[in-house]
């Protein structure tokens, strides 16, 4: 779908710049940018390069310092979102803007309601519309369900359709595939391929170079705020946007490349791990909701110096299981032994008693507390080692927190709130916290969404170290490249239920995405079938 | 006594339903209050310079109206906090109503006027009528039928339109709206000026059911809707229920003056009371009754 | 807004002031035949003499507790509305216990009446506390509805069966001699209450920024689930800020009779609750910040009645300049609003 260069673009940004003075960074600087219709255009970089700034901008949520914007070869100023939408531009961000207690026509349709009698809305043609347009694209998107009961990945469907709904001449997508699994990576492509087929300009935002290749036309790579190059994308290679992504220095770090299936981990391994004890064990456990299953008789078993992968298509019980193992939802059946006690008691601080670490999916929120201070976040787990009668203690305040600064590079000011790190720092700083009391078992839950590069490698560098320091770790994640690259064994959900547990060179994406399809589940276990 | 606490009522469901719609878009308006006695205040006096009780019950809204107005633009366009400001707003009221009596009529007192109408009641005869039901239905002064109009009218606006839709949107994210290309601070606006015009309604229908003005008319009652929101869990039919339930609480116990033998002012606390009860009851059983996932704390 | 310190807030707080002192010198111009000799007993009158100098004063203990109980809770994310009628509980319960027991020793009868208004009010609020402990019942309602239950009550006391047969107002019997506290700047009713409210500011700044417990607090009222993650206990948390809160009022209202009136008067504590939650706004939630805030708020009451007294000023002025002094004092975009207007006539020029 290459368009002909000769071709006038739809937008150009011409020398934009953006600074936001309450943490003094330069986010844009004089970034110029074009969008032609028909047109995939990737906009790669790493987190804080500045893309979602850029395309803030294109959408009228941020007013630029300076430099132009022309729609058509015409000059125009976006003050407010509503210019942009006008001018047929419109983005999806990163965190699809939804308000959940509403259902999914209503966040669909604001903004253009369809009337009826007496100026109400007109839900049957908003439904309507809504149903149609997801039927010619094949999304599985009912318009009347609560956006609650959505998946994330659902929920960018959705976005778009929404999106659709008020025809855009240029889209703009943050991150669409961070949340979803392989094949729905491969239904959004479809899709956006047969968007831009039909003459719309498509910008996606992301830092995923296989995505690149699979489906841009063109690409343009940002670093520290400026747009360094555009590539047509049979012009240029794997190696030399990652050159440009993140410059030549890091090239020379041989650690820092991302892991494979194809990694070799040291054989024989195996052998070994049987003798090691469990540290962490769950049995039987299952979770209801009424009387619909949402977990059933999950067993595992989590030993000292192993990884135990956890992985599945979403909503397949991920998000359940994490709850159960955080302590959060107390099972209806089943046990859940930490170390060599069975827990009867459950909740997130019995856990933590018990030593147990947690990097929770949900960052934000369980994961950090934005408004308070770098400090405020470090010191939570630790706060009764670093006082003297109930005050804190200055001096082993400080201490703490040198070597947490000096070990895990924590660049950041600890005075500042938490809000103005980056998503990347924000990562850093939950995971220096939660490593920081040598717990025994540590959940980590997608530690790496929405990461860039470097911190993802940091991720997965520290995850690495845990294990080789004899850490019993679970690591949760809808991304089959970090569980094969990581585990040492790899547990498949489907349907609430533990599909199959895969060991050695058992251990591949074809068997992987079998069981997560629920393919294998039924061919290579008959026992299911059988009466026990 | 059904047909008293109807007729108590009625001022708080409009100005509660009043207050629903700002609370709805977040902005929790804190001076119905002042609204619903600056209210009362044009009521009475616009209707004894007229001889019209409409044109009194208009300019009460009116009067609600400009003032929220004043409210949304402190809030919004300056930038002040909600809470303070609405204080403010109160004070406003609390201060600007004696100050202008005093000097269109020399005093900071009790307004009553000669010869001034009152709300008429709605009044039909059938030749065949079922006593209770025909008394449950119909005699009440026009502001208890306004309020169930109202209610409707309100959840109609909330659930079936668009601006009800922007509306619970901007009270949940107004981020959303915006990048939807509608301007929050203009929905914010107008549900404040609804308030306004809701709790101005509700003061003037107070004042005129009385006839006169006194100094705190109100006598709380714009707090009372206010808890009417919250105990009606920001739902218009859960408003005229609260409103209700607490009115019925203050018919009771002034029907209980002759028959207790507690003195008048303590009864006075016999609504706050009740409506604490019912709420700490309420969310105890629903508490321990609606438990999906079991969750921890 | 700057949660770790006010500092930020200064020159933003500087502004405001400023352009409240110009309004409130329009509207005393505007509102007073002798606008001159009103501006002078507005802005200077708190200032003329030791009684308004430490009236003025006086005024700032009650105002600092208030804002320091509504602080708390707001740090800890509840919110208690019944301040008013944990004041004017509290300052009943005080003075009964204060005339229950004259055989006591003069710190003794102080000791014990100040306990009993406190306890009395921070179970009146430790009950909306624990019921949203208990069953999620939102405190704010509760709140408000307990204490507005408890006003006609107290009122109801205060002219029955407490009532002060000898004293022609509405009003408890004054509390023993032995017990009143100690009087500062007579003829003035400063009493060292001053002295114990602004301890209490300091040591709830020291409580809330360097202990655990205070770190757990504050934790707690920003982000509930991560505390809980963070092995946190919430649910004190809830129940606790509450509790304090409660007992922060009462020793307000303590104080008012033990200090400032020696008796509880019918109606005394009208808008106290407000007032104190609308310090505590101003004073971003900040145990230091709530001091500042209450001496301004005192400043302009006390304004108020010296212009009232010597000029013919009125109380309703009053309320409206208090009124406008709050649309402004917070006000955020007052900054740019005043950029604008100034490139406006810039432009313009």
């Amino acid at each position: 779908m290459t368009a002909k260069a000769s071709e006038p673009p739809i937008v150009e940004l011409t020398n934009i710049t953006k600074c936001f003075p309450e943490n003094n960074v330069w986010a844009n600087r004089e970034v110029s940018f074009a969008i032609r219709a028909g047109e995939i255009h990737a906009l790669v970089g790493e987190n804080g390069a500045g893309k979602s700034t850029t395309m803030h901008i294109l959408s009228g949520a941020l007013v630029p310092d300076s430099g132009s914007i022309r729609v058509r070869g015409v000059n125009t100023r976006f003050e407010h979102p509503r210019d942009a939408i006008e001018a047929g531009i419109f983005m999806i961000h990163q965190h699809p803007q939804f308000v959940r207690e509403l259902r999914v026509w209503e966040n669909l349709m604001l903004g253009i309601e369809p009337r009826g009698s007496f100026g109400l809305i007109n839900r049957g043609e908003a439904v309507d519309r809504i149903t149609e347009l997801a039927t010619r694209y094949r999304m599985p998107i009912n318009p009347k369900h609560q956006v609650e009961l959505l998946a994330s990945s659902q929920l960018h469907l959705a976005a778009i359709l929404g999106a659709l709904l008020r025809d855009p001449q240029v889209l703009i997508l943050d991150e669409p595939t961070a949340p979803c699994s392989d094949h729905e990576v491969e239904l959004l492509f479809g899709l956006l391929r047969s968007l831009a087929a039909q003459g719309r300009a498509l910008v996606l935002i992301t830092h995923k170079l296989r995505e690149v290749f699979a489906i841009a036309d063109r690409v343009t790579v940002m670093r520290h705020g400026a747009a360094v190059a555009e590539r047509l994308i049979e012009d240029t290679t794997i190696e030399d946007l990652s050159n440009l992504m993140i410059g030549e220095d890091a090239q020379t770090d041989g650690e820092d490349l991302p892991p494979t299936a194809a990694e070799s981990r040291e054989s024989g391994s195996e052998t070994i791990e049987a003798e090691r004890s469990p540290l962490f064990a769950l049995q039987n456990v299952s979770l209801y909701e009424g009387h619909f299953p949402l977990l059933r008789d999950v067993s595992l078993t989590v030993r000292a110096g192993s990884i135990v992968g956890i992985t599945g298509i979403r909503e397949n019980g991920l998000e359940y299981l994490e709850e159960v193992i955080s302590g959060s939802a107390i099972p209806d059946s089943g046990e859940i032994i930490i170390g060599d006690k069975h827990i009867s008691d459950f909740s997130p601080r019995r856990f933590r008693q018990h030593g147990i670490a947690y990097v929770p999916t949900d960052r934000l929120i369980r994961g950090a507390s934005m408004d308070s201070s770098v400090q405020d976040n470090l010191i939570l787990l630790r706060r009764k080692r670093l006082q003297r009668g109930g005050v804190f203690d200055r001096k082993s305040l400080d201490g703490f927190l040198g070597e947490l600064k000096h070990q895990f590079r924590i660049t950041a000011s600890l005075q500042q709130p938490l809000r103005r790190l980056s998503g990347g720092n924000i990562q850093k700083v939950i995971l220096s916290r939660e490593l920081s009391t040598g717990a025994q078992v540590v959940i980590f839950s997608e530690p790496s969404w929405g990461l860039d590069f470097r911190s993802k490698q940091f991720v997965y560098r520290e995850i690495r170290r845990l294990r080789e320091g004899g850490t019993a770790i679970i690591l949760i994640s809808a991304d089959i490249d970090e569980i094969l690259g990581l585990s040492d064994e790899i547990a498949v959900m489907f349907k609430g239920s533990i599909a199959a547990v895969l060991r050695g060179d058992a251990r591949t994406r074809d068997k992987v995405a079998e069981y997560m399809l629920g393919l294998e589940h039924k061919l290579a276990d008959p026992l299911e079938e059988a009466p026990v | 006594m059904i047909a008293n606490s109807l007729g108590i009522m009625a001022p708080i469901l409009i100005a509660g339903l009043g207050g629903l719609l700002s609370e709805r878009a977040g902005v929790l308006n804190i001076s119905l209050e002042g609204l619903m006695l600056t209210g009362a205040f044009a009521a009475i006096v616009v209707t004894a310079a007229t001889g019209s009780v409409l044109l009194g019950v208009l300019t009460a809204a009116v009067a609600g109206a400009l003032l929220a107005l004043v409210f949304s633009i402190i809030s919004i366009d300056f930038g002040s906090n909600i809470f303070i400001t609405g204080l403010g707003i109160n004070l406003l009221a609390a201060g600007g109503i004696p100050f202008i009596s005093n000097q269109l009529f020399g005093t900071k007192g009790v307004l009553r006027f000669a010869e001034m109408p009152v709300l008429p009641r709605l009044d039909l005869t059938f030749e065949f009528r079922i006593p209770l039901v025909h008394d449950l239905l119909f005699g009440h002064h026009v502001g208890v039928y306004l309020g169930i109009v109202l209610t409707v009218l309100v959840w109609v606006a909330l659930y079936r339109s668009s601006f009800g839709l922007r509306v619970r949107v901007v009270g949940v994210n107004p981020e959303t709206l915006r990048l939807r290309g509608l301007s929050p601070e203009r929905y914010k606006r107008i549900a404040i000026i609804l308030s306004g015009i809701g709790a101005g309604l509700g003061g003037g229908l107070l004042a005129l059911r009385l006839g006169v003005y006194l100094p705190n008319i109100t006598s709380g009652r714009g707090w009372i809707a206010l808890v009417t929101i919250y105990l009606g869990y920001r739902h218009p039919g859960g408003v005229l229920i609260a409103a209700f339930v607490f009115a019925f609480a203050e018919t009771v116990s002034m029907a209980a003056q002759g028959v207790i033998a507690l003195p008048n002012t303590v009864l006075l606390s016999l609504p706050y009371v009740l409506t604490v009860l019912a709420m700490v009851i309420y969310s105890a059983v629903r508490h321990s009754s609606a438990r999906r996932v079991r969750y921890q704390r | 807004m700057n949660r770790t310190s006010p500092r930020g807030s200064v020159p933003a707080i500087a502004l405001a002031l400023a352009a409240a002192v110009a309004v409130t010198v329009v509207l005393l111009i505007a509102g007073s035949d002798t606008p001159v000799a009103a501006i002078r007993a507005f802005f200077f009158g708190p200032f003329s003499n030791t009684y308004y100098f430490g009236n003025m004063i006086n005024g700032v203990t009650v105002l600092v507790l208030t804002g320091l109980g509504a602080s708390l809770a707001f740090r800890a994310g509840v919110f208690n509305l019944g301040g008013e009628g944990q004041v004017y509980t509290a300052a009943v319960v005080t003075a009964v216990a204060a005339n229950a027991a004259p055989q006591l020793s003069a710190a003794g009868g102080i000791a014990f009446a100040l306990t009993a208004g406190v306890v009395a009010a921070g179970i009146m609020a430790g009950l909306s506390g624990l019921f949203r402990f208990l069953w999620d019942t939102d405190e704010l309602i509760t709140s408000f509805l307990i204490a507005s239950a408890s006003i006609p009550i107290i009122d109801y006391m205060i002219v029955g069966p407490l009532n002060d047969p000898a004293s022609n107002l509405l009003t408890t019997p004054r509390v023993p001699e032995a017990f009143r506290l100690l009087r500062i700047l007579p003829p003035s009713r400063l009493h060292i209450g001053i002295l114990l409210a602004l301890a209490a500011a300091a040591i709830t700044f020291f409580l809330l920024f360097y202990t655990v417990r205070g770190y757990e607090w504050r934790l707690t009222g920003l982000n509930i689930a991560f505390a809980r993650y963070g092995g946190i206990n919430t649910g004190m948390y809830i129940l606790f800020p509450m509790l304090i809160s409660g007992a922060l009022h009462g020793l307000a209202g303590a104080f008012h009779v033990l200090g400032t009136h020696h008796a509880a008067l019918v109606g005394f504590s009208a808008g106290l609750g407000w007032n104190g939650l609308a310090v505590a706004l101003i004073g971003r939630s900040h145990p230091l910040g709530v001091i500042p805030a209450a001496l301004v708020f005192s400043y302009l009451q006390a304004g108020s009645r010296t212009a009232i007294l010597h000029t013919e000023f009125t109380f309703e002025l009053a309320t409206i300049i208090q009124a406008v002094i709050f649309f402004i004092i917070t006000a955020q975009h007052l900054p740019r609003i005043l950029r604008r207007l100034r490139l406006k006539r810039d432009a313009r020029a």
